[in-house]
């Protein structure tokens, strides 16, 4: 009798399991996800494609300065990043000092600007034929470059400034929330057990703080292997250069394929290193009791090296740049007052606003469908589609050129072999095909904001609807998308602004012809039309303010205690 | 029938949650689930409701198979109403549209009308145009029963519904939502694991534990007839000691002996005490224990006793009764609250 029992509960079991992949639901997420997930899923296929020679001659040659580039780029702009960001943040949360309230939220903006617009416009400045060193020149009558000492801008060094510059706020965002979020009774118990507010900082809020200053380091890093703007243009060859050179360069694909691959697992280790910083700052929360921060007043000559210390990322990171910009701009009104100009901008918004709105669908379907039926198959499936954003442009457009030219090859024979027309490159340079870039790339991006809001809707109203007699699809449209209405504007900002920054998949994928703001200012400031780029790169900065200001608004939503 | 579950078994990630459950609520009938935290009440709830899905057994809602462990109808084409302990009435619709939420197949005119009965019902007719976060939480949840009820629906499911308001609104709330549900006669399924609101709302009391029905009927039965040992504790403090059955077939007890009630002589057993039946006065001297503190409670006294060789028993005595220290009482056991069964 026993046995009998244990055959049906294995029988029903294996039903069951069939529903839960046959559900239509559950089917397109996995469809879509799949789709996401090809571009890397294609790459990493390559490490087994043999290129023989090419290959051993990217060994011989290149491999060990694009690798060795690569792990000094991270290695600068990982310690300045971490030194700016973890410090800055400090400040402003626990001391009390000239203009921290404005600072507060400042030392966010240079996240508005993209590492490449800032390395051109202080290349403009610091030049040797910028107006800095013409100054000096004047001043101290010396002719040539060789009469005097003067930092290299395009130069290793300078490249790690410039994206030390735009790069720290992730790590400044994530630390601050970390200090805010601690509980100043650890704090205050540090105290009364004998330590000065420095040895607290060093010994209790440092290492409360380290997974998320570990997560924005992440990020930082992260966003430092896809750089491409200013590591081209500063002609420091690293991964992503090479990935670029070998492709439309060399014309080889796969080797690109295979240093795409290089750089994934670099990257998956990075991520591996993330997530398991993150797995422990669950424990966090020792207290739900909110506690306002009782600041610590900084006066006189302290109070003064505070305020530069936090003014001083602010002003090059964001103020001095968009200042050149501007003037720039204002001199060079032949470059934007013209159809071609508004023509770019047209193309960005476009394909911005066009990515932005499928990102945020397919992210809301994607957390919808996981949390209808949150099998272990969906969530792998989901969190393998948001991997694209630790995957560089380069190496998704990579991915994405490879399969798309194998279908347009196959397309175009068989269209041939039955009625004789060739249909040409169907998928490959169109707009639809960058559109799936960004799709990929950006979708994290979209999926966390919208999976965040989702979770704040209790599980007991999706309950309580479909007891009311509706369905799933329409318990979506009239109870959670209204709800959650605000957090997807927001998601579609965010990807908006990203896309506009985006500069390396835009390169490689775009259509013939076809530009926009970002590859307009990548390709005059490679002419060396620095001041004719300004126009364009402006604009980008202007619209990266729009989620500054949201991510400051959200931040003071979250935190009523915070003054 | 109201609800019928047959042999439902559930395991969460080989958990078992849910074990061989069989358990009928009649048509218009009140059936509270009773049990200890994590003994799978909600589990059960939620399955009858569909929000989780069936793995054994099956379940029908008046009369209409609704699960059968291999095909299920989704929570939506059940026929339900579910009140949450959160109540998750929706924040973007007024209190209106929130009942309103479910009468889709209405008729505009007839659905405001229903809205408005509801509405009337638990009194909140003039809160129509109010949002949820302007309601106190009484409000709230009377809001939610009207949303449950709008559609008649075949049963009513609640999963500890008073859990959220605070001991003064809570038995307010819990009378009104009794006379409600009894008025609108539908068939009701309740969650709680207070004994108290259990027998103060229910028709019959479904006991569990760790997954199982340990005893199922009126409440009267389970209060005064337990089949074991863990019903009689479960709905309030006893007094327990072992005990054994004498050679004179009776068992021996500080207060008396007992009748052995059919068990052979040897056989260990446990004795059972509810305070309120340890009788104690002055004049009966039989059996004579020693008060050894006593304390006013408001509505009864409890006094501390010694008894026997070491024993500690309560006495649960109405009203003000209150003893000296040291006093000696007469001590008379009520027999219906005393309850033996076989030690383990
Ligand atoms: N979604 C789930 N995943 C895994 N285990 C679960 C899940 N839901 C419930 N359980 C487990 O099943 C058991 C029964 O849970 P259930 O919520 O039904 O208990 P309960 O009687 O309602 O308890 P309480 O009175 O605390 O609400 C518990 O051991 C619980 O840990
Ligand atoms: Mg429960």
């Amino acid at each position: 009798m026993n046995t009998t029992d244990t055959r049906t509960v294995s029988f029903t079991g294996l039903i069951r399991l069939k529903l839960q992949v046959v559900n239509g639901w559950s089917l397109s997420l996995l469809f879509i996800a799949f789709l996401v997930a090809i571009p890397v899923l294609v790459v990493f296929g390559f490490v087994f494609v043999p290129t023989g020679e090419v290959w051993s001659h990217l060994v011989e040659t290149v491999l060990s300065t694009y690798v060795l580039n690569s792990l000094w780029l991270m290695l600068g702009v990982g310690s300045g990043t971490l030194i700016i960001g973890t410090g800055t943040a400090w400040l402003v949360t626990m001391c009390r000092f000239p203009g921290h309230r404005i600072l507060n939220w400042a030392l966010l903006l240079p996240l508005a600007v993209p590492a490449y617009v800032i390395a051109y416009t202080y290349t403009g400045l610091l030049d040797y034929a910028g107006p800095v060193q013409s100054e000096l020149r004047e001043l101290f009558d010396w002719t040539t470059s060789r009469d005097y000492w003067f930092p290299a801008v395009r130069s290793l060094g300078g490249a790690i400034a410039m994206m030390s510059l735009v790069l720290y706020p992730y790590v400044y965002m994530l630390a601050r929330a970390a200090f805010l979020e601690q509980s100043v009774c650890v704090l205050e118990a540090s105290r009364t057990l004998g330590k000065t507010p420095f040895q607290s900082f060093r010994f209790v809020a440092l290492p409360l703080a380290r997974p998320a200053i570990a997560a924005g380091l992440a990020l930082a890093l992260m966003e430092t292997l896809n750089d491409f703007g200013t590591v081209h243009f500063f002609a420091i060859d690293t991964f992503t250069t090479g990935i670029y050179r070998t492709w439309l360069g060399l014309g080889e694909p796969a080797a690109a394929a295979q240093l795409g691959a290089c750089l994934m697992i670099f990257i998956t280790a990075l991520v591996m290193l993330e997530r398991h910083s993150r797995g422990r700052a669950k424990f966090h929360h020792t207290t739900s009791k909110y506690r306002r921060i009782k600041k610590f007043e900084l006066r006189g000559l302290r109070g003064g090296f505070a305020l530069l210390a936090c003014f001083l990322p602010v002003f090059l990171g964001f103020l001095l740049p968009a200042a050149i910009l501007l003037g720039w701009t204002i001199e060079t009104p032949e470059e934007w007052m013209n159809a071609a100009f508004w023509g770019l901008a047209w193309n960005s918004f476009v394909l911005a606003a066009s990515a932005s709105i499928l990102a945020v669908c397919v992210a809301l379907f994607l957390s919808y469908g996981v949390r209808l039926h949150p099998t272990w198959l969906n969530r792998t499936a989901v969190r393998a589609a948001s991997l694209g954003y630790a995957v560089p442009g380069t190496v998704i457009a990579v991915g994405i050129m490879l399969p798309f030219a194998w279908l347009d090859n196959q397309i175009d024979a068989w269209m041939r072999s039955i009625f004789g027309i060739s249909t040409g490159l169907l998928l490959t340079g169109t707009i639809a095909a960058v559109v799936f870039g960004y799709l990929v790339r950006f979708l994290s991006v979209s999926f966390n904001t919208v999976e965040a809001a989702l979770g704040k809707v209790t599980p007991s109203m999706d309950a309580a609807a479909r007891t009311l007699g509706v369905p799933p699809g329409k318990t979506l449209l009239k109870v959670h998308l209204p709800i959650i209405r605000g957090s997807l504007l927001t998601a579609g900002v965010l990807v908006f602004v990203d896309v506009m920054k985006e500069l390396p998949a835009t390169m490689i994928m775009r259509p013939f012809n076809f530009t926009t703001l970002a590859v307009r200012t990548f390709e005059l400031a490679t002419d060396e039309q620095l001041a004719e780029a300004s126009s364009a790169a402006l604009a980008i900065v202007l619209v990266g303010i729009v989620p500054v200001i949201l991510i400051n608004l959200a931040i003071a939503r979250s935190r009523p205690g915070e003054e | 029938m109201g609800l019928k579950l047959s042999s439902v078994s559930h395991h969460f990630d080989g958990h078992l949650a849910v074990d061989d459950f069989n358990l009928s609520v009649g048509h218009g009938e009140l059936v509270c689930l009773l049990g200890p935290s994590g003994c799978g009440k909600t589990t059960s709830l939620r399955l009858a409701a569909g929000l989780e899905d069936l793995q054994q057994g099956t379940i029908s809602i008046g009369g209409r198979m609704v699960a059968d462990g291999v095909s299920s109808l989704p929570p939506e084409s059940r026929d339900i109403g579910f009140l949450f302990q959160d109540f998750a009435l929706f924040p973007h619709l007024t209190i209106a549209d929130n009942v309103a939420f479910g009468l889709d197949k209405m008729a505009d005119a007839e659905k405001k009308a229903r809205v408005l009965e509801v509405l009337s019902q638990v009194g909140m007719e003039t809160r129509g145009d109010s949002f949820p976060h302007m309601l106190s939480g009484g409000q709230q949840q009377r809001v939610a029963l009207a949303r449950a009820l709008a559609n008649r629906p075949n049963l009513v499911l609640l999963d500890e519904p008073f859990s959220g308001l605070d001991s003064a609104l809570r038995s307010q709330v819990r009378d009104q939502t009794l006379h409600l549900l009894k008025k609108s006669g539908v068939s009701t399924l309740m969650v709680t694991h207070d004994p108290e609101e259990a027998m103060f709302m229910a028709d019959k009391i479904a006991l569990m534990r760790e997954g199982r029905i340990v005893q199922f009927g009126p409440p009267a039965d389970l209060y005064c007839r337990p089949v074991e040992e863990f019903v009689a504790t479960f709905f309030g403090e006893v007094n327990d000691f072992e005990s054994e059955v004498g050679s004179d077939g009776h068992i021996a007890t500080p207060f008396g002996g007992l009748e052995s009630a059919g068990l052979t002589i040897g056989t260990k057993v446990k004795v059972l005490i509810r305070p309120e039946a340890l009788i104690l006065s002055s004049d009966d001297s039989n059996n004579e224990v020693e008060v050894m503190a006593s304390r006013l409670l408001g509505r009864s006294s409890l006094i501390h006793l010694k008894g026997g060789e070491g024993g500690h028993f309560h006495s649960r005595m109405p009203s003000n009764f209150l003893p000296k220290e040291g006093e000696k009482l007469g001590v008379k056991l009520d027999l219906t609250q005393t309850f033996v069964f076989p030690a383990k």
